[in-house]
Formats: structure tokens, sequence, C-alpha cells
């Protein structure tokens, strides 16, 4: 029995295995996942300038067939009709997710920018007719106005984001919606923890260790956002809190050995340099010295008896 | 920074006819409007109900607001772009890491690079190698820029102080000063310094239309100096991540600040944990034994995604 589980294990995997070099499998609730608007030629001109700074690269102009047909997987050529097979949904996920060559775009394009390329590349397919999803049910009434809060809890040694919704003046905490907690980096945003579900007081805590590096006096800028952008729209806060560790680290050109120039010398070396020069120049002032006493002693008139010969 | 280079950019000194730029100095203004992108978006303040005041971000970075009838367009000289050029960024430690698995030799870096330091073809100041360890193992791709050494022989041996240690940890080079000598050269571990043998690429460029020497993009190029990789150092001012990292299409290259402890890949522009991510994958340097201490990581060829590149010739 044993024997034959392992057989049949063995089998899958193999199928899977084979099956994922060849083609790239999608999970179906992706595949069907559509744009909630209609494309329209704007986003089809920006999607048009995505594609040429992030894709050309390796996808080469859409229906020339420039692309990079050393590479493997082969990116292909997204007018194709192969191309084209794929559902919108599917082309979202792997322009978001990528795979060995195919980088991921989930962090370098929005989730906006990628339907425009979307947009863009369905423009090649004459045969092509857009499906808008129909628009997701929320448990929100209608109208309300999404915010969210960020503070520090100091006895649940947590950073706490509370997604509040008003509407017609009356406040309401809102459950049951991910949200997500970054730290500002120069270059983008840290994730800070996963994404996580707010309770029935509108409340997600993010479990905070203090071991984050902050500025020279241990601020940190936070950004918190509704994960579902989508649904919920696109809402973020930003806050300024001091709660990460101080980073008060010197300079680079501080206390280094670069003593290329006088000015970035140090005393010592100043002062042995020195030392040694004049002591050089004594030694040869001295030895010129003695060397001229003989000289005057040999000019001095000797005595008959002085005369040793 | 030493005491004296800080002092010589600070504005109360000096008097006459620099008092423009000193009094622009003065607010931190170098560099604001004309290059760092200034927001004017007629930010109205509450203050003074007739003056407008807009925000403007300064050369060290920070966000301050001026009455908008102080703001006069800096056009930033030589001098000006030296002064801030040998300074650097204040608080911040950049660092660099490269990772081999991903490398399949695209040279999009190199051409994004030659590009932006107007670079001929020959010239290289990030460059990829082809290596391999020894005879049993694969053959890897290697970008090689400029380590940025914490103790840069580079910058040991320089007779002129031509070629300096910023504050932010980048080495750069000051062609107005450099005398051609090459010491520099020898010096390097790296073999990442390269001479300006001819007139530059770009050189009828400038006759058509004369540009201010940038020392934080070694541009225009001038003969008979000597030119590397900048880490690009004008992008990062912007906040802009360094070209060759923008450039790759292969999430070879992770940039960011040592001190804020984390790095984004240039590609996918995902910041992660900078210590996390070079004690998971056993990050090392090039040369560790020689004590330059670089700035560029390096994370093992493991795991590859491509196809190795053909062995090198000495190996055959
Ligand atoms: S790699 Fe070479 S040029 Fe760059 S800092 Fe180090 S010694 Fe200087
Ligand atoms: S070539 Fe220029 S930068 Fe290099 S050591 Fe000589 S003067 Fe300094």
């Amino acid at each position: 029995m044993n024997k034959y589980y392992l057989i049949v294990v063995i089998c899958v995997c193999a199928v899977l295995k084979s099956s994922a070099q060849s083609s790239w499998l999608v999970p179906q609730e992706q595949k069907e996942k559509l744009s909630l608007v209609e494309f329209t030629d704007a986003m089809r001109a920006s999607g048009k300038e995505v594609f040429s700074v992030k894709c050309t690269a390796c996808h080469g102009m859409p229906g020339e067939g420039t692309f990079n047909a050393l590479l493997n997987p082969s990116p292909g050529d997204p007018a194709s009709e192969k191309f084209q097979m794929n559902t919108d949904g599917a082309l979202f996920y792997k322009i978001s997710e990528g795979r060995v060559t195919m980088p991921s775009f989930k962090n370098a394009l929005s989730k906006a920018d990628i339907w425009n390329v979307i947009a863009y590349l369905r423009s090649f397919n004459p045969v092509y007719v857009q499906e808008t999803a129909e628009k997701i049910e929320t448990n929100i009434a209608p109208g309300t106005v999404l915010s969210l809060g960020i503070s520090f809890d100091e006895s649940k040694k947590a950073v706490a984001v509370q997604l509040v919704g008003s509407l017609e003046g009356e406040k309401n905490s809102i459950g049951g919606v991910g949200i997500k907690l970054m730290a500002k980096r120069y270059f983008g945003n840290l994730n800070i923890g996963d994404v996580k579900r707010t309770n029935k007081e509108g409340l997600s805590y993010f479990s905070w260790d203090h071991s984050l590096p902050g500025d020279s006096l241990g601020n940190v800028q936070l950004v918190a956002q509704v994960d579902q952008a989508e649904v919920y729209g696109d809402v973020k806060t930003e806050v300024t809190l001091p709660i990460a560790q101080v980073t008060n680290k010197p300079p680079l050109n501080k206390d280094r050995a670069m003593w290329n120039t006088v000015k970035k010398a140090p005393i010592w070396i100043i002062v042995g340099y020195t030392g040694g020069v004049v002591t050089v120049w004594f030694f040869i002032f001295y030895v010129l010295f003695i060397m001229k006493k003989v000289f005057a002693l040999g000019k001095e008139p000797i005595t008959e008896e002085e005369k040793v010969i | 920074m030493n005491s004296d280079q800080l002092k010589k950019n600070e504005p109360a000194k000096s008097t006459g006819k620099n008092s423009r730029r000193d009094f622009m100095r003065k607010l931190g203004l170098i560099g604001a409007a004309a290059t760092t992108g200034a927001v004017a978006s007629g930010f109205t303040s509450q203050r003074t109900p007739e003056e407008e005041y807009v925000k403007v971000m300064t050369s060290d970075n920070k966000l301050v607001e001026i009455p908008k009838s102080q703001v006069k367009e800096v056009k930033l000289d030589t001098e000006a772009l030296q002064s801030r050029g040998r300074l650097g960024i204040a608080g911040k430690r950049w660092v660099m890491v490269i990772d081999l698995a991903k490398c399949r030799n695209a040279r999009e870096c190199i051409k994004g690079c030659q590009e932006h330091h107007h670079l001929h073809p020959y010239q290289y100041h990030i460059n990829t190698l082809v290596m391999q360890d020894n005879p049993q193992s694969a053959p890897y791709n290697m970008p090689k820029p400029c380590m940025h050494c914490d103790n840069p022989p580079c910058v040991s041996v320089c007779p002129v102080d031509a070629t300096f240690k910023r504050q932010d940890g980048i080495v750069l080079i000051d062609n107005e000063r450099c005398i051609g000598c090459r010491f520099c050269m020898a010096a390097c571990p790296y073999s990442v310094r390269v001479f300006n043998w001819e007139e530059p690429f770009q050189a009828q460029l400038y006759e058509a239309q004369p540009m201010e020497y940038d020392v934080e993009a070694n541009i225009p190029q001038k003969k008979g100096t000597i030119t590397k990789c900048l880490f690009s150092a004008d992008c990062l001012r912007g906040g802009d991540l360094p070209t060759c990292v923008r450039s790759c299409p292969n999430e070879v290259f992770y940039f960011g600040d040592e001190n804020e402890n984390a790095v984004t890949n240039g590609t996918t522009r995902e910041t992660v944990v900078l210590s996390e991510l070079l004690e998971k994958n056993a990050g090392y340097r090039l040369m560790e034994e020689l004590g330059t201490k670089p700035r560029v990581y390096y994370l093992p060829p493991k795991d590859r995604v491509f196809e190795a590149p053909e062995k090198p010739d000495h190996h055959s």
C-alpha cells in the first residue's frame, strides 16, 4: 500500500514539474480577476509608456517579434496569439508575481500601472472584447468615508492602526479589513509584518520591538494603507513616531586613514614627520660642521716636534 | 567631513560678490529650486495672509518653507556643485548588494551607466565579468562597480586631494583638480578606475552647449583625467536609485542606506532588511583581506536562475 502511494506521489510530482516548466500556472481565482473599469485611450497611452521603460528590454516592441529569444523561458511577443490567450487576470498575476527571468512588478508598478500595461497590450488584439468586474460587495455602507489612524500602544508593545468610517457625521469602527503597515525608507517602503485584519473595534496591531533604525532622534515615518485598494479605495495615512532606534553613526570620512593632505593628517603624523626631517637635517649639518672643523684644523701650522711620521 | 571643509561651506564668513549665493546657502537653498525639484505649488501660510510661502527641498534634503518673494532660481555653478559634492548627504551610508544568482549578463547596467556619464563604449564604470572560482564549479557573471571602500587606497595616494571620500561613503573624483598622475589607478585593488586617454565621447555636444561641471556625475568628462563609478551621486540627491540599479531587468541590484538597515531592489522596488538579506544569503565582500572595507556586498551565485555562461578561456 505504501509503495502504491509513493508511486502516485512521484507521478503527480513529475506531471506538476513538467507542466510547470512548459506553462505558467495561474491560480483559478486570479485568472478570473477583471479590471473594474473599462480600458480607455489614456490608460493605453500610459501603459505604453510603462511598457517602453520596463518591458522592452526583454519583450521588444509588441508585434515586431523583437523579444529576446535567448531567454529561457522565452518572454515571447506580447502581440502573439499565445500571449493574448491569457485572461486579463492571468496577465495581471504574471506581471505582478513574475517567475525565473520575468521579474515581479508587485512593488515596482502600482496596480493601476499594471492594468494600463494590460490595456496597452490588448490594443494589439483585434478580437479582444473587454469584460469588466462587477463592483465587489462589501459590508460597508455606500458613501462611507474611510480614514486610518496610527498610534503606539505601550502596554501591548505594538503599533495600533485604527480604521474608522464616517457616514453623515457618524463615526463607526470598521472590522475585517486588511491593513498594511510600512516604514518609510529612502528609496521605498519597508513592510512591517504581514497584512493584518482589523478587529471589531477597527483596530489591528503590529508588534514592535524597537529594533528598526530611525533618525538621529529615533523618529520613524510610518505609513498605513488599506490592503485591497481596488475594493476600498486608496486609503492611506502617514505619521512620524519617536519609537525607532536612535541612529547616530559618525560620518564615514571621520577618523579614517586618509592622510593625503596636511589638513587631514593626524597630529602625531605631522609631529613625527616634521621631527624626522629636522633630525635628518640636523645630522647633515652636524657632519658638515665637524668636517669644517677638521678642515680648519688641517690649515693650522704644525710645529716641527709635533710632526709624527 | 572634517572641520575645515565644513567651515568652507558655511555662509557667514564670505561677503561681497558672492552674497546672493551665500544668502541662498544660508537658507540651505543651494540647488533647491534648480535641480531638486522645488514644490512651487503656491502653498499658503496662515501666519501672514498677504505673504505666500512655498515649500522647498534643501540640498541636505530638508523640507523648508520660505516666502515666495524670496525664491530666486539658483543656477548651480561649478563651485557650488563642487562644494556640495564634497559634502555629501548627511546621515547616510550608501550600500549596494549584488545578487550573483540573478545576473544573466544583460549588460543593461553598463548601457545605462555609459549613457549617464558620457563614456566611450570601451570605458566602464561598471562591467560584468565572467568568473569561475575553480575548474569544478560553473562560471557566473559578476557586475563590478567601484566598491566605494571605507578605507580607500585610491584616496590615500592622490597627491592633490582630487579623489576623496564623503560622509555618506561615496568616493568621488574632482576632475577639475585631478592632474592625471594615475597613482589611484595603480592603488585600486579592484581595477575600477578608467582614464580619459581621448577627448570625451560627447566632446562635440559639450562644445555646442557648454555645461557646468558636476563632480557628482563626472560630466563633462575631461581628457587626461580619471573617472570611475560614482554610485550616481547626483541621482541619490534626488531620491532616485543609481542608474545601473534602475536599469537592471533581472533584480540583480539592491541599493540603500546602511543607517536605515534597508535596501531596495532596483527592478522590483521591493525594500528589504539589509542585515537579514546578507545573513540569510551569506553575503560577502571582495578581497576582504586587504582591509579596504568595501561598501558593495555580493550574494553568492547559488541556485542560479540562468544557465551558466561559457567557461572563461584560461580554464579550458
Ligand atoms: S574600489 Fe578602488 S577606486 Fe573604488 S574606492 Fe576602492 S580603491 Fe578606490
Ligand atoms: S589621477 Fe587624478 S585622482 Fe588619481 S591620484 Fe592622480 S590626481 Fe588623484
